[in-house]
């Protein structure tokens, strides 16, 4: 069961630390680039963090939506429940009580294992 | 009058092939030399974001160099030698009738050494033994272990020099080729540019960048789609290409074959980003437009351009606003392609390629598909791209390279005539 306010603590803690400014003045509501400053490398360097602190890899294609500290915040709690899809984080924050008994959220990326290719080369 | 130089010789390992007649043909029908990577064993390949690559697979020096040649250097070295002997032979360039201290060696490499580099790394850090690390191990990473080598095997005494500028290294080799053939330091250059780095360290960095692609792991094939909407990111390659330049004079003395004039070339930097390029365009434009000077064109007289096109959502765009900065009206008639969409990204090996590309572009009029240009972003959105092969009398082709560190470097070739 994930405690949102460790979530939330523990991201605007790292932000905190990495933009060397106070915790109390970073909101939910800041986006990472036009509010904090971030330009795409540093957001980059970002979740790399919030990865280590919460053990988890976040795939490329979930870069996209990750605007705000909200966004982050939501991300995280959804993949740090123990709900496999991240639409359930969005009711997370609503529905922490809830009995989970579906597989234990995953660290390791979302996407399918490639199996290796046997291709011959190109000539 | 600043002396002419031009190109008398090319030679090629890649990922669709290794020569240049087998690179030509494959260049011209659109293969991919994209494919998945089997292992990066011992590490877990679950760990990697992106799981594909231009690999140049069943590669073995002793098939195209003399037994031991290439024993003491690494992979990128080993290319290294394979295209400067091509393009020596099909320059039909023989050091013993020259001057060997007016033949000069510049290499761009990017990463230079990291198979047997990370090896090492590995191996001290896993065994703590470190009069272990092996004796060749310095020989091997230092950066100008490609230009010492070919210089030692090939007798060329002339002027010896590396340049590492990531992606824009060759590009900028080339230049700086130019540019000593005009300064008079030396009648002959051979130009390589290489690298080797698909390995388990460099690749994982290229992961953890998110500069790579990562949404067709199981479509390698389709990964590497510069301009098109569902691009994510570039792919990485690997190999060389190796260009003889000289003097117009020297190479008519000899009566060498031409394949094209090298006659301008710019190098900038942005000051901006070690990684992202300024989104305006204009510092590219800047170096594209100095370029053309330095060769005495307009832009109106430039027919094709082999663009930079790593397939990343940002670069893409960017180099094409620039290019319409530059162009104008003129952008959508000039024929332009994207070798990285056949060959992946090949760093170091880039610039040299695109030359190479751009030199027989120049000479055949064949101009080669940009694959997987099946949803052509409006942002980036050129008329004279195609994923078909085109045709076209082209006179004065532009090469554009844009490394990390905000590095830029645009060369300009022009046509001959015979």
């Amino acid at each position: 069961m994930s405690n949102t306010a460790d979530v939330s603590g523990k991201i605007i803690q790292a932000l905190a630390e990495y933009l060397k400014r106070d915790a109390a003045s970073i909101q939910p509501t800041h986006h990472l680039r036009e509010d904090l400053g971030l330009d795409s490398m540093a957001v980059i360097e970002m979740l790399y963090r919030i990865e280590e602190v919460f053990n988890l890899q976040i795939p490329d294609q979930d870069l996209v939506g990750l605007t705000t500290v909200g966004h982050v915040v939501t991300y995280v709690e959804g993949r740090v429940a123990p709900a496999p899809a991240r639409s359930a984080a969005k009711s997370a924050a609503k529905t922490a009580a809830k009995t989970p008994a579906k597989t234990p959220a995953k660290t390791a990326t979302k996407k399918p294992v490639a199996k290796p290719s046997t291709k011959s080369k190109k000539a | 009058m600043s002396t002419r130089v031009v190109i008398t010789g090319l030679g090629v390992v890649s990922p669709i092939g290794i020569g240049v007649p087998q690179f030509w043909k494959a260049a011209l029908e659109g293969r991919s030399g994209i494919s998945a990577i089997p292992s990066f064993d011992p590490f877990p390949l679950e760990g990697y974001r992106s799981r594909i690559a231009g690999r140049i697979v069943d590669f073995s020096p002793d098939q195209y160099l003399p037994a031991g040649q290439g024993d003491r250097v690494d992979r990128y070295a080993q290319f290294a030698l394979v295209a400067a002997k091509e393009a020596l032979a099909d320059a039909d360039f023989k050091m013993e009738r020259e001057n060997p201290h007016r033949v000069g060696v510049i290499v761009g490499a990017g990463m230079g050494g990291m198979v047997m580099g990370e090896r090492e790394i590995t191996q001290l850090y896993e065994q703590k033994r470190p009069h272990r690390v092996h004796p060749n191990f310095i020989p091997v990473i230092t950066l100008n272990s490609a230009s010492g080598i070919v210089a030692m095997v090939y007798g060329a005494k002339g002027p010896n020099l590396t340049i590492s500028t990531a992606c824009s290294s060759s590009a900028h080799a080339l230049g700086q080729a130019m540019h000593a053939i005009r300064a008079g330091t030396a009648d002959a250059v051979i130009v390589v540019g290489a690298d080797a780095s698909i390995t388990p360290l460099v690749f994982a960095g290229f992961c953890s960048l998110r500069a790579l692609s990562t949404k067709y792991n199981d479509a390698p094939e389709r990964a590497s789609r510069p301009f098109d909407r569902g691009r994510d990111g570039f792919v990485m390659g690997e190999g060389a290409g190796a260009l003889i330049l000289e003097s117009l004079a020297h190479a008519k003395k000899r009566k060498a074959r031409i394949y094209a004039e090298v006659a301008g070339y710019a190098a900038t930097s942005e000051a901006h980003h070690m990684v992202i390029p300024r989104e305006d365009g204009e510092e590219v434009a800047t170096t594209m437009r100095l370029a053309l000077k330095d060769a005495g064109v307009t832009p109106a007289q430039v027919d094709y351009i082999n663009a930079h096109a790593t397939s990343t959502s940002v670069g893409d765009a960017v180099e094409v606003k620039a290019i319409r900065l530059v162009f104008k009206s003129r952008a959508d008639k000039l024929a332009v392609n994207a070798t990285k969409s056949l060959v992946g990204h090949t760093l170091g090996a880039a610039g040299s390629l695109a030359g190479i590309v751009s030199a027989l572009t120049l000479t055949s009029g064949q101009i080669h598909p940009t694959l997987n240009l099946d949803d052509p972003d409006p942002a980036c959105a050129l008329a004279g791209l195609s994923k078909d092969q085109q045709t076209r009398k082209a006179k004065v082709a532009l090469i554009n390279a844009f490394g990390f560190g905000s590095n830029n470097a645009a060369v300009v070739l022009k046509a001959v005539s015979s």
